[in-house]
């Protein structure tokens, strides 16, 4: 794993490209170091009191931390912090933790608290908080005082791992109403801010960002109705925006592969072309060292035989996924197969069980935590893994409301 | 077997079988008249399917005309074409044109039959479709699943040496053999080359083969397909028949019913009028049989007495007195029996007897069990 976390961050430095022009037209990467994943939205004299986010895909707070879409990895990074964060160059930002010493060659790191750390309801984040029930592979959390936890690796490690920064390992309890999780972010929400138009998470300073979701399931009509900031992969919403003025369009990171799965040898003898065109969403031909080559030495027990398929050659996607579901109608064309949708809880019965010709999945491109992103995502058969295409999000954003960065993972925040 | 179950029996028959005779030919009469019917409706039927089939083949051809010349005046698919733009808009091009066309099969092809854009299946593109001339019946292939349709086609050309086909149709569907069929009774299923999925025990197939409509048919879910021949059946539903005659088989089980019940009544009837004084004469003879034979048997001693006597005063008067005490007990013996035969038939005929009866006694015995 320590081999395949570095090779995964290299992979994943892709830069936003900023806007440049009213038309929203794609220009070239900003190369100042320390704001190189800032999205270029103009100057901001000062950060608008009230954001507002529009959403196309629906969030459920049950999900929080890790969320299955880009409407909840967007909600969720804003609401919970992980001990570090990942910017879009790969480097540790510091986030619930302010600092952090290595010891013992690089096996022992010790990570102390930001000053005031505090969940929502005012209770101090401790140090028991951050490694009650966490851990994984290659490494163990200790709290050493109430303020500072210890990380120890199996392996040296000569910087901070991004891993500290797997949503996984976000900070968070239980809320009474069984809602909104309490978190440790600056800006909160509960129960009684959300409403299925839209989620209000407010700051003790008053500030106030609004998450819409698009009621009449057109998202133009977030557009038109004034929102800040909209992430899409809808290449027809995108060339909408770019005729609006006071708008940037800027193409985020290459952060997603599709990837087929299936139990045959080799993938199937068909080999697949012209997928980049059967995708609507902005897709290029897969490339990079992709983390899902090789998890072994993350010790998950899988099967040793494949399972025994039911003679039907269907290709699975989820449904509410366009891109999965074009890529399944392409290879079902190339192989003469039927392509049929499932909820996303039954695509994921569907994938452990193994038994359809094939899936179609979306992976992130990089992953903080290789083996939390294999058990999760993965299936535990021996199965042949194509990558497919690559695909990335667009940020439509309104100039010179707030400053917006990138994270590792492709997530758009209001910087800090 | 008494007099009167021979009776019983034999008016039952003769009411019974003209009864059954009578029904099962109204039931007969029934279905060949209903038939009939049907078959003539399904003749007509028949001329009705053909030609609004060819109204659709022309309703599609004005689509596609109309298609055509949008598309001949699309620069940008002209520059694809061409030039080799950006594919995706060709990919996309027919997913728009078909939707607001109204069809639900769309293909544009090239002179190689090669789709370059689908409308009900983008990513079909670069296979091979269907080549189709007229009318025809298509199971084509998305990414869900085959369906049917039903296609017609039409040549446009994007520049001299750029020729396209367009291929579209309308899903046939169950809505749509619906619509065939327009009568409520009457059903329309296709019967396609390899399939024997089609099996429904409700429907019947009517009309002779010949008269039923034949179409162009192409399986082109795997590849480019070959033309066969598909047919359209036309069925009825057996539900009316089946009621009808369930309705005649109630109708004519009641009257079977009641004609036993009214033969059963009449016979009980016709035996009281005719029966009972043949039975009663019967009996009276036998009665008069059986007093005839007790009466000749007391008779028989008194006259072998009398003979004896008669003969004992011819012969031998002196020893008369003598012989008569000793045969004055088998006389008295005759007539004491013959006393009492005629007492025991006399017993036969019911005479009445006046009694003095206790009223009271009579309400309270009747009232009595009331009371507890």
């Amino acid at each position: 794993m320590t081999l395949i976390i570095p090779l995964a961050v290299s992979g994943a430095c892709a830069h936003p490209r900023t806007g440049a022009g009213t038309g929203g037209a794609v220009g070239e990467a900003r190369a100042t170091p320390d704001e190189s994943c800032l999205l270029s939205t103009g100057a901001v004299s000062a950060r608008s009191r009230t954001i507002t986010i529009g959403l196309v895909d629906p969030v459920d707070p049950r999900h929080a931390p890790i969320g299955r879409n880009d409407a909840e990895r967007i909600v969720f990074r804003h609401l919970y912090e992980t001990p570090v964060r990942v910017d879009c160059d790969g480097h540790v930002r510091p986030e619930l933790v302010a600092t952090w010493t290595k010891e013992d060659g690089g096996r022992r790191w010790t990570l102390r608290l930001r000053d005031g750390a505090q969940f929502w309801d005012g209770a101090p984040v401790t140090a028991q908080d951050v490694v009650f029930g966490r851990g994984g592979a290659g490494y163990t959390l200790g709290a050493l005082e109430s303020r500072a936890v210890a990380v120890t690796f199996a392996k040296e490690r000569d910087d901070v791992p991004p891993l500290l920064g797997d949503p996984g390992l976000a900070v968070m309890k239980p809320a009474p109403d069984s809602s909104w999780p309490i978190g440790t972010g600056t800006y909160w929400a509960t129960s009684a801010t959300t409403t299925p138009q839209e989620i209000r998470a407010h700051t003790s300073q008053g500030d106030t960002l609004v998450f819409k979701f698009a009621a009449s399931g057109d998202a133009r009509d977030l557009l038109d109705a004034g929102v800040d900031l909209l992430v899409t992969r809808d290449r027809a919403l995108r060339d909408y925006a770019a005729t609006l003025q006071n708008h940037e369009v800027v193409a985020l990171p290459w952060d997603r592969t599709y990837v087929y799965v299936t139990a045959q040898a080799g993938g199937g003898s068909t080999s697949f072309d012209g997928l980049e065109q059967a995708a609507r969403a902005e897709a290029r031909r897969a490339e990079g060292d992709f983390w899902w080559r090789d998890f072994r030495a993350c010790g998950i027990a899988r099967d040793s035989t494949p399972p025994a398929p039911t003679g039907q050659r269907r290709i699975l996607y989820a449904r509410g996924d366009p891109t999965a579901r074009e890529l399944a109608g392409r290879l079902a064309a190339l192989t003469h197969a039927v392509a049929t949708g499932r909820a996303p809880d039954d695509f994921s019965a569907a994938l452990a069980g193994g038994k359809d010709g094939g899936y179609v999945i979306a992976l992130p491109r990089v992953t903080a935590d290789v083996c939390r992103s294999a058990k999760d995502l993965l299936p535990s058969w021996p199965a042949t893994f194509t990558a497919l295409v690559d695909t990335r999000p667009t940020a439509i954003v309104r100039r010179g409301v707030a400053r917006w960065t990138v994270d590792q993972d492709g997530t758009v925040h209001l910087a800090p | 077997m008494k007099f009167r179950t021979r009776l019983l029996i034999s008016f039952g028959v003769v009411v019974l079988i003209p009864l059954l005779v009578f029904g099962l030919g109204i039931r007969r009469e029934m279905s060949r008249s209903v038939t009939g019917q049907y078959e003539e409706r399904v003749q007509a039927l028949v001329n009705v399917i053909n030609a609004d089939i060819a109204r659709e083949g022309d309703r599609i051809g004005a689509r596609l005309a109309t298609m055509k010349n949008s598309l001949k005046d699309d620069n940008n698919f002209r520059n694809v074409v061409v030039r080799g733009a950006d594919r995706s808009y060709v990919l996309d091009y027919a997913g728009n044109a078909m939707r607001m066309s109204g069809l639900d099969f769309l293909q544009i092809q090239d002179d190689e039959g090669r789709v370059v854009s689908s409308g009900h299946f983008r990513n079909e593109f670069d296979r091979l479709g269907p080549a189709v001339s007229g009318t025809t019946l298509v199971r084509a292939a998305t990414a869900e699943g085959p369906f049917l349709t039903l296609v017609t086609s039409d040549t446009v050309y994007i520049t001299p040496s750029h020729r396209f086909r367009l291929v579209g149709g309308i899903a046939v569907d169950s809505q749509f053999l619906a619509r065939l069929a327009r009568d409520p009774e009457l059903g329309v299923a296709l019967a396609l080359p390899r399939d024997s999925t089609r099996s429904d025990s409700g429907k019947l197939v009517v009309g002779p083969p010949l008269t039923l409509p034949y179409i162009p048919y192409i399986d082109a879910t795997d590849g480019p397909g070959r033309v066969e021949q598909a047919r359209i059946e036309i069925t009825r539903s057996s539900a009316l028949l089946t009621a009808l005659q369930r309705n005649v088989n109630l109708w004519f089980a009641a009257a079977v019913l009641v004609a036993a019940l009214a033969a059963l009544l009449l016979a009980g009837w016709l035996s009281t009028r005719i029966s009972e004084p043949v039975e009663a004469r019967i009996a009276i003879g036998d009665i008069a049989r059986q007093v005839t034979h007790d009466v000749k048997n007391g008779l028989a001693p008194l006259r072998n007495v009398f003979r004896h006597l008669t003969q004992v005063a011819r012969d031998k008067p002196a020893e008369l007195p003598e012989v008569f005490a000793e045969r004055q007990g088998t006389v008295e013996s005759s007539i004491n029996y013959l006393e009492t035969l005629a007492a025991n038939y006399a017993k036969l005929s019911p005479q009445s007897e006046r009694k003095a009866t206790d009223v009271n006694a009579v309400v309270r015995e009747t009232i009595g069990p009331c009371r507890r």
